[in-house]
């Protein structure tokens, strides 16, 4: 245990952090801009007039044309505030708060990466990413540090770690080690790729896939870790993520990624590499203060933090989440993928093929008489789509129309859902009980009674043997 | 914890179960289906065919509008009444092409929005001049709009005659059904030279399954048009939107009095491009060989067989419906209802299943994902 504290409090370079800030600023600063370019703040926070909230974060509203098309201006500056280590605190603060807020806006809009970004956002707020190979350190030398204690540049590490580590994990199931699945459906349709496209129509292929995927997942922070196995493991970073990049449209996730694992190089080498792009900028750029490049790397002051004990709490608290949250899935009956309790904010990428249909009823009480509901009346294609595999939204959904049809002067309607959802090409099948009243249901962590089990005995969609 | 155990469980099961047989079960065939077979059957054999089809009809309707015009009469009527009829029912076979060439034009919504708006009808024709490419003009074009002017003037034939032969306005009535049928006369060549002239060679060498390939565009656009079958042209003429409160007034071909008809042609185009049959009626590759090829399942059965006998009970849901579906969704609903329950459930197949085993997101616009 001493060994381990005297180990974690050695002082070393603070390059990697700050080559961490670089490049996620600027990597998130190219998110932000491809986003708007492919016209995504319009069609995602714009256009939508309903929008799918967060349990707890029912609060959070878009702000119109103007107002979101403002938050995101602030959002790409702040980030290449991050970037360039400009305004540092500030610019950390702004980017996580806007990219937050965004989040928060609608649930449908949930990715594995953009969770990631905001947690790295929040940990880059607490830490001096910026007092070495920045602006503010040539604005104000005297701010410069060249050494930190190793728990500082571990906090990352320890997050990227979870990232894989929950993956491989949430992997570890019957239908994706034992079945290939979803990677058999989504590989089968990809057959024609060149080079390798052959592989994926094979059923070893989509096998040998699925385990290297598991395996990679569960091991590469521990090989990133290890001197002697980093090249090799970094260079399985680099072709894992640029594989799934070149199969899948999983956006800049790759890239993240890709840059991110890169903090777990030891200081020597983000410091060369640090030092060259310097003197490269001295070469061309003449007005550069060389003091930047030749303070940051040889000042041996250490860094050390203001409030120690209060920022030690804030991680132990934060690390406490992200190793119970994950887990709370465990929590709850029946297939997991299936009724998706517990399934957010837990690192499962890429895990299932799932596609549903949702037709919701409204039952006046009155005249006994039902309507059905055009959802997309209310919602963008994607909205739909995404809410007809998940339960809660398909109850916020119900909650929204029963005031909606309220409104239009039905007193206490009745809200049913005939919902039929596919798992993994397992054929579609009930999903939700159609002689529920959803507008009577609430939202919350308990399970939900109102989703029908996954394997299901009925003369339509008789149990399956085969499992 | 129980289910963590049961993870690792699975995981050493696994484990040796890969040690055991290699490199797992190596007696499936490979799962692949032929994207090219697919697309140049559609391209070739469904699609193309299916525009130079429709022009021909649309060319017999200009032709015996000509007749109709220079000898209004009952036969005259009659003649030109069967031609719009099977131009109509030839539409069907082009309706769920809505993507590329008939995309940038919104062909659907040019040639067959309905119900027809016949103050609009009226007005223009009163005013003896018109832009039918204006929005307020949108549902006083196409199909629907021709019914009214062909089948809705009078009660029958020797009525309509009558109308068209009046000196007061049938010189205007004329000229507005010449410009209704060259209208979308002009359309169709229009879908049809962009296809010959170029769109078809791409459509067959855009090989993915991204959004923007052409299986995705097919699928995602078959998924839109039995959806309008199911919403606008049963679901809400019965009601289904209004507290069961029969809207007869809504229904497609409301003045011909083929609701039904249209809707169970639509259904059969589908089931066409979905067996890959052209009007040749010869079954080359389609969507239900590709299923077939890829392995798909349904909840123990074959998805392909299980989609092609939803489509055919569909089919004939529909095709059981006693036209005019306008009386029927008001005196004789078990059989709208029932075609209305068999749609649904192919919509669910289409929708869930189909497109998960090939992989096509449902979205019709692009987005990331994880």
């Amino acid at each position: 245990m001493l060994r381990l504290r005297t180990y974690l409090t050695q002082p070393m370079s603070i390059a990697p952090l700050t080559s961490f800030r670089v490049l996620f600023g600027t990597v998130m600063c190219v998110s932000v801009l491809r986003f708007w370019l492919n016209g995504w703040v319009h069609d995602l926070y714009i256009e939508p007039t309903f929008f799918f909230k967060y349990y707890g974060f029912e609060w959070v509203q878009p702000l119109g044309a103007a107002g979101m098309y403002a938050v995101f201006a602030v959002m790409a500056a702040s980030a290449l505030g991050v970037a360039l280590g400009l305004f540092y605190r500030w610019s950390a603060v702004t980017f996580f708060l806007t990219w937050t807020y965004v989040e928060l806006l609608d649930v449908t809009n949930y990715l594995n990466h953009y969770y990631f970004v905001s947690i790295a956002a929040f940990l880059l707020i607490w830490v001096p990413a910026h007092r070495s190979f920045s602006v503010d350190v040539w604005r104000k030398p005297d701010i410069v540090v060249g050494l930190v204690p190793r728990w500082l540049v571990g906090i990352f590490r320890l997050q990227l770690g979870i990232v894989y580590v929950f993956a491989g994990m949430a992997k570890v199931n019957e239908d994706w080690l034992l079945r290939a699945m979803p990677l058999k459906i989504w590989l089968a349709s990809r057959s024609h790729y060149p080079l390798i496209g052959w592989i994926f129509k094979t059923s070893w292929g989509a096998m040998a896939f699925s385990w290297m995927g598991c395996l990679y997942d569960l091991c590469v922070p521990f090989l990133l870790l290890m001197r002697r196995t980093r090249p090799i493991a970094y260079l399985a970073v680099v072709g894992f993520h640029l594989i799934t990049w070149w199969l899948f449209p999983i956006g800049m996730f790759p890239f993240i990624m890709i840059l991110g694992t890169l903090i777990y190089f030891p200081g020597e080498w983000h410091e060369k590499w640090q030092g060259r792009l310097l003197g490269l900028m001295n070469g061309s750029l003449r007005k550069v203060n060389p003091s930047i490049a030749t303070a940051a790397i040889l000042s041996k002051t250490v860094w050390k933090p203001k409030f120690k004990n209060a920022f030690l709490g804030l991680m132990f608290l934060h690390f406490a989440l992200q190793l119970i949250f994950p887990l709370r899935y465990l929590l709850y009956p029946d297939h997991l993928f299936w009724h998706e309790q517990g399934y957010r904010f837990g690192w499962r990428v890429m895990l299932m093929e799932k596609a549903g249909y949702a037709t919701f009823h409204v039952r006046d009480p009155q005249t006994r008489r039902s309507t059905e509901v055009q959802n997309l009346d209310y919602l963008r294609p994607n909205q739909e789509r995404m809410m007809s595999t998940q339960p809660d939204l398909i109850l916020q959904f119900a909650h929204f129309l029963d005031a909606e049809y309220q409104r239009k002067g039905i007193s206490n309607p009745e809200i049913y859902a005939e919902v039929y959802a596919t798992l993994n090409g397992s054929g579609s099948r009930p999903f939700i009980d159609p002689t529920v009243d959803l507008s009577l249901e609430t939202e919350g962590f308990h399970a939900k009674s109102f989703i029908l089990p996954f394997e299901q005995d009925t003369p339509n969609h008789p149990k399956e043997t085969t499992r | 914890m129980k289910k963590l155990w049961m993870h690792s469980k699975a995981l050493f099961t696994a484990i040796t179960l890969l040690i055991a047989f290699g490199c797992g079960d190596k007696g499936n065939d490979p799962l692949e289906y032929d994207r090219a077979a697919l697309a140049a059957n559609l391209g070739d054999n469904i699609i193309v065919p299916a525009y130079s089809n429709l022009q021909l009809a649309m060319t017999a309707v200009r032709v015996s509008h000509a007749s109709f015009r220079a000898q209004p009469g009952v036969t005259a009527l009659t003649i030109l009444r069967n031609d719009f009829t099977a131009a109509w029912c030839a539409w069907k076979q082009c309706s769920p092409f809505e993507f590329g060439p008939a995309a940038s034009v919104s062909l659907r919504s040019a040639v067959n929005t309905f119900p027809t708006d016949t103050i609009q009808i009226k007005l223009n024709v009163n005013a003896g001049t018109w832009d039918l490419n204006l929005a307020a003009n949108i549902d006083a074009r196409g199909f629907p709009a021709m019914d009214f002017m062909l089948f809705g003037l009078g009660n029958d034939e020797t009525a309509v005659v009558a109308r068209y032969t009046q000196p007061a306005d049938s010189a205007h009535l004329q000229a507005y059904l010449g410009a209704l049928v060259a209208d979308v006369q002009a359309l169709v060549v229009g879908v049809q030279n962009q296809w010959t002239g170029g769109y078809l060679a791409t459509f067959k060498a855009s090989l993915g399954t991204d959004v923007g390939s052409s299986t995705s565009l097919l699928v995602n656009e078959l998924n839109r048009d039995l959806e309008i079958i199911k919403t606008a042209s049963i679901g809400i003429p019965l009601g289904k939107q209004t507290f069961d409160q029969p809207l007869p007034e809504k229904v497609e071909g409301l003045y011909a009095g083929i609701s039904a008809r249209l809707a169970s042609q639509e259904v059969i185009a589908l089931y066409e491009i979905y067996l890959g049959e052209g009007l040749q009626a010869t079954d080359a590759y389609g969507l239900e060989d590709a299923l077939e090829a890829l392995k798909a399942e349904y909840n123990g059965s074959q998805l392909s067989t299980t989609i092609r006998s939803q489509f055919s009970t569909t089919r004939n849901a529909l095709m059981a419906i006693p036209d005019p579906l306008s009386n029927a969704v008001v005196s004789n609903r078990a059989p709208v209802e029932a075609a209305y329950t068999e749609i649904q459930k192919l919509v669910i197949l289409l929708k869930t299943d189909m497109a998960s085993a090939m992989s096509i997101l449902i979205t019709y616009t692009d987005a990331d994902g994880d």
